[in-house]
């Protein structure tokens, strides 16, 4: 290392105010985004555990065969879930011009095909409310709100305390991202105990709770991050 | 020769690992920077209290510099954030009109704080600068500051978006 003196470093009143600090020092592990992503992933995990032994884990999962769309469906959630994840908590290391990760916004792409297909069968199959109801099964449609916002608070208060070690500066894009991450992952746990695949019931509740946790995470997690 | 930035990043590695040596030297390095860069921001007899604020950020927050990347875009993104919080502080103080002083005396300090924001200001189109000055500053609603403007609700919104987009960027290059 070069340990030459610096040429513009001057002594003055502030010298006690530096020394303060340097008395202060401690040794410290860096901070690092992956340890923040694999809390928010355990933290997920033990979400889907506990509702697996809750509500009891969907039929063709327990045995081994997972419906296509459930495959799908999961695939989706955690793509976004980890995409939105790791930009996130990589913010949490500051830097101008730093380019962030950014790739969740290509499983948000796809992610949006789940609401646009169910808005496509609306317009072209369903002909009564009646119909529509009886595909959205409101009831079990909103027990699946309910548990996955459960999931969701659990993955973002991890997050969220993660991220208050960190320096985020720009806390509302945060606040945004945690509340899709923690939305994601949140759905994604519960989702194995979801036995739905319609396009339609998938796209109506899962958008409504992961827009829900997007916008719960842009109201309460900025206030939480300022520093 | 090492670059002042690589040495900079060499001394934080350093002092993340508990060197009291390299820390007082980055320390002093950070302070003229800081003064530097927040003497053309904001009043001169505000700097020195800013500074220290930033030096607090440094020190509280030094497991966030990542030794693989360079230092001053990290030590520049604490700065900007303790500055940006400087100034909503203290137009939060002359709108809510709590700061006797600021009051006694508008042309103190503060007001010349202000000024750093109507300079970004006077960078961008006026359309974008005269909705920011209604909503962000006056307190005005969407509603108002689009009849007051002639600007459709829409816009007004559209052009307050672009125009913090803009001063942000404005604030990025200086």
């Amino acid at each position: 290392m070069d340990t030459k003196p610096p040429a513009t470093a001057q002594p003055g009143e502030d010298d006690r105010f530096i020394d303060t600090l340097i008395g202060d020092l401690q040794p410290i592990r860096r901070l690092k985004p992956g340890q923040g992503l694999a809390l928010a992933l355990l933290v997920a995990v033990a979400c889907g555990v506990a509702i697996s032994a809750w509500l009891g884990i969907r039929g063709d999962l327990a045995n081994g065969a997972p419906h296509a769309m459930f495959v799908l469906r999961s695939a989706v959630l955690l793509a976004l879930g980890i995409g939105a994840a790791t930009a996130v908590l990589a913010a949490a290391s500051p830097g101008i011009g730093v380019r962030r990760p950014g790739w969740w916004r290509w499983a948000l792409g796809v992610a949006m095909l789940f609401p646009a297909g169910a808005l496509l069968t609306w317009l072209v199959t369903i002909d009564t409310a009646a119909q529509a109801i009886s595909i959205l099964d409101p009831r079990y449609g909103l027990e699946c709100l309910r548990m996955s916002a459960l999931c969701a608070l659990a993955v973002g208060g991890a997050m969220v305390l993660w991220l208050r070690r960190g320096a985020a500066v720009d806390p509302v894009s945060a606040g945004w991202l945690v509340g899709l991450a923690a939305g994601s992952l949140g759905a994604a746990a519960y989702s194995v105990a979801c036995s739905e695949n319609v396009v339609l019931y998938i796209g109506t509740w899962y958008t409504i709770a992961l827009a829900g946790c997007t916008i719960a995470g842009r109201l309460i997690v900025p206030a939480l991050l300022r520093w | 020769m090492a670059s002042q930035d690589d040495t900079l990043r060499q001394l934080m590695l350093a002092a993340q690992a508990g060197d009291r040596q390299a820390y007082q030297r980055l320390l002093r390095e950070c302070q003229l920077w800081l003064t530097r860069y927040f003497s053309r921001r904001i009043p001169p007899s505000q700097i020195d209290d800013l500074v220290q604020e930033t030096l607090i950020s440094v020190h509280r927050k030094r497991a966030t510099f990542d030794g693989a990347r360079a230092f001053l875009p990290w030590l520049a993104a604490i700065a900007r954030y303790r500055w940006i919080d400087h100034l909503r502080r203290v137009y939060r103080a002359a709108e809510t009109g709590l700061d006797e002083a600021l009051q006694a005396a508008p042309q103190d300090d503060s007001m010349i704080s202000c000024l750093s924001i109507d300079a970004l200001l006077l960078q961008i189109p006026e359309r974008q600068a005269e909705v920011i000055r209604l909503v962000k500053i006056a307190g005005y609603s969407i509603a108002e500051a689009a009849e007051r403007t002639g600007q459709s609700e829409s816009l007004v919104k559209v052009n307050i978006h672009r125009g913090i987009r803009r001063m942000s960027a404005l604030i990025e290059d200086v």
